[in-house]
């Protein structure tokens, strides 16, 4: 029998555990992501809401206390809030790391964050 | 002995994989400081590499209401609000530095965007509850107060015209964002994004990924990507700031020709350039007087930019050629500038 320096045992153990490291990494940074939605009043975090375990809340906040927002099917919006504009209510649902909606004349913003790296690092507007 | 030396191979091959997958993991998640607070009217959203990025962030949000507080008409004990309500006043050299970079951009213009701008854009309201359309005999009045080359300073001796008011609004959050880098400099920062209401300061070593808005689309909606070093960046557009009446738009960017919103075929104009305070004037300078006629501007200032038209095509100044990525199949970017 010929002698390698590698054996073809090592090599299945070599290719197991890099596989295994890709998958982990895989998982971990592009499924599965724990997204946690912030909820600010005037610049401090009030609340937290677990989007990824799609959990379910209601918060009223505000500087009048009329804000709401709701956490719904692992989305974040604002349903309503006594300011004139409306911006907070019209921005949407929110879903992903890195969005963003506030109520200026409330003082309140939510913002979503995740794990994994943001593909940019801000949004000029 | 052949057997060892496999062994050992093995073990290597494993080390390295192992050691790289940590370095990665490590270099991916630096020690990041993220703050978000209100001043200025916007949000304040701050991410800092620093030792001590708490105190850095509290410090540039103090330092961003303490301009706010000179700067800003809205409040009564403000320089500007005192200068508008006596029309001379003594202001302190951070005004008077603020007012004189202003005031070249003004001239710079042909007076297109003007820091005597406070009757026009306080007839209107536009954004807020009290927004009305004015009438245009009141705006045709109005707009003979708006004339930057009625302001004189004196050293720190400042004067306007009898009916003049001073709004630094299309520069406020773009002197912030000076003053943010300020501070980031001072404490030794390796990195810091600041955003005040959306305009950018982008300060330390390496590449920032930073998403232009999409002006069709929501907030978190961003239509290409520029990959730029250190700079400041702003935004003006038409989506930013508006109300409505009997079914029209009316947006919060006035021409100071007409003394109605801007009406051109923009959506809106990002600029990059080594200044906050102009990237933010030149934003608001670039939409009001269109493509063609902001290039000589941007070449005296040194300064990039980004334009979207309302038939969704994107045109950009050769220094970002390289550094700009369309990430929405929605707009289209031209060949031949």
């Amino acid at each position: 029998m010929e002698r390698k320096l590698i054996t073809k045992t090592d090599l299945l153990i070599i290719a197991a555990v890099v596989v295994l490291i890709v998958i982990s990494f895989v998982v971990k940074n592009f499924s599965g992501e724990n997204l946690v939605a912030e909820i600010y009043f005037d610049g401090k975090v009030i609340e937290s809401v677990n989007l990824s375990q799609k959990e379910e809340k209601e918060i009223v906040t505000g500087s009048n206390g009329e804000t709401v927002i709701k956490a719904k099917d692992g989305k974040i919006f604002f349903t309503s809030s006594c300011c004139p504009d409306k911006v907070c209510v019209k921005s949407g649902k929110l879903e992903k790391n890195g969005d963003f909606a506030s109520c200026l004349p409330e003082k309140v913003v939510v913002k979503v964050r995740g794990e994994k790296n943001d593909n940019i690092d801000a949004i000029v507007y | 002995m052949q057997k060892k030396k496999s062994g050992i191979a093995v073990a290597v091959v494993l080390a390295a994989v192992i050691l790289i997958v940590v370095i990665y993991d490590f270099s991916a998640k630096k020690k990041i400081f993220e703050d978000t607070d209100f001043a200025m009217g916007a949000v304040i959203s701050q991410k800092i590499e620093a030792s001590g990025g708490e105190k850095i962030a509290e410090e540039i949000v103090e330092k961003i209401k303490d301009v706010e507080n000179n700067i800003s008409w809205r409040i009564e004990s403000s320089e500007i609000a005192e200068l508008n309500k006596n029309k001379k006043a003594t202001l302190s050299d951070e005004t008077v530095k603020y007012l004189k970079e202003l005031l070249d951009v003004c001239e710079k213009s042909n007076g297109q965007v003007d820091l005597t701008v406070g009757n026009l854009v306080n007839a209107w309201n536009i954004g807020s509850e009290n927004f009305r359309v004015p009438e245009e005999n009141e705006l045709e009045t109005i707009l003979e107060s708006v004339d930057y080359k009625k302001v004189k300073i004196e050293n720190n001796l400042v004067s306007v015209g009898a009916n003049q008011s001073i709004d630094l609004g299309f520069a406020g959050k773009g002197i912030a964002c000076d003053e943010a880098k300020e501070i980031l400099q001072k404490h030794k920062a390796e990195k810091g994004i600041i955003s005040v209401g959306g305009s950018l300061c982008l300060y330390g070593e390496g590449v920032f990924n930073v998403g232009i808005r999409n002006p069709l689309g929501d907030v978190n909606d961003y239509m290409a990507v520029l990959n730029i070093e250190e700079s400041f960046v702003s935004t003006s557009g038409n989506y930013e700031r508006f109300s409505e009446k009997d079914g029209k738009k009316y947006h919060h960017i006035l021409s100071t020709e007409t003394g109605y919103p801007t009406d051109n075929n923009l959506l809106s104009v990002t600029i990059v350039c080594q200044s906050g305070l102009l990237s933010d004037a030149l934003s608001t300078a670039c939409y009001c007087v269109g493509y063609e006629n902001s290039l000589p501007l941007l070449e005296i200032y040194n300064a990039e930019a980004v334009f979207i038209f309302d038939d969704n095509t994107v045109k950009i100044t050769d220094g970002l050629k390289e550094k700009i990525e369309i990430k929405n199949d929605g707009f289209e970017l031209w060949k031949e500038n």
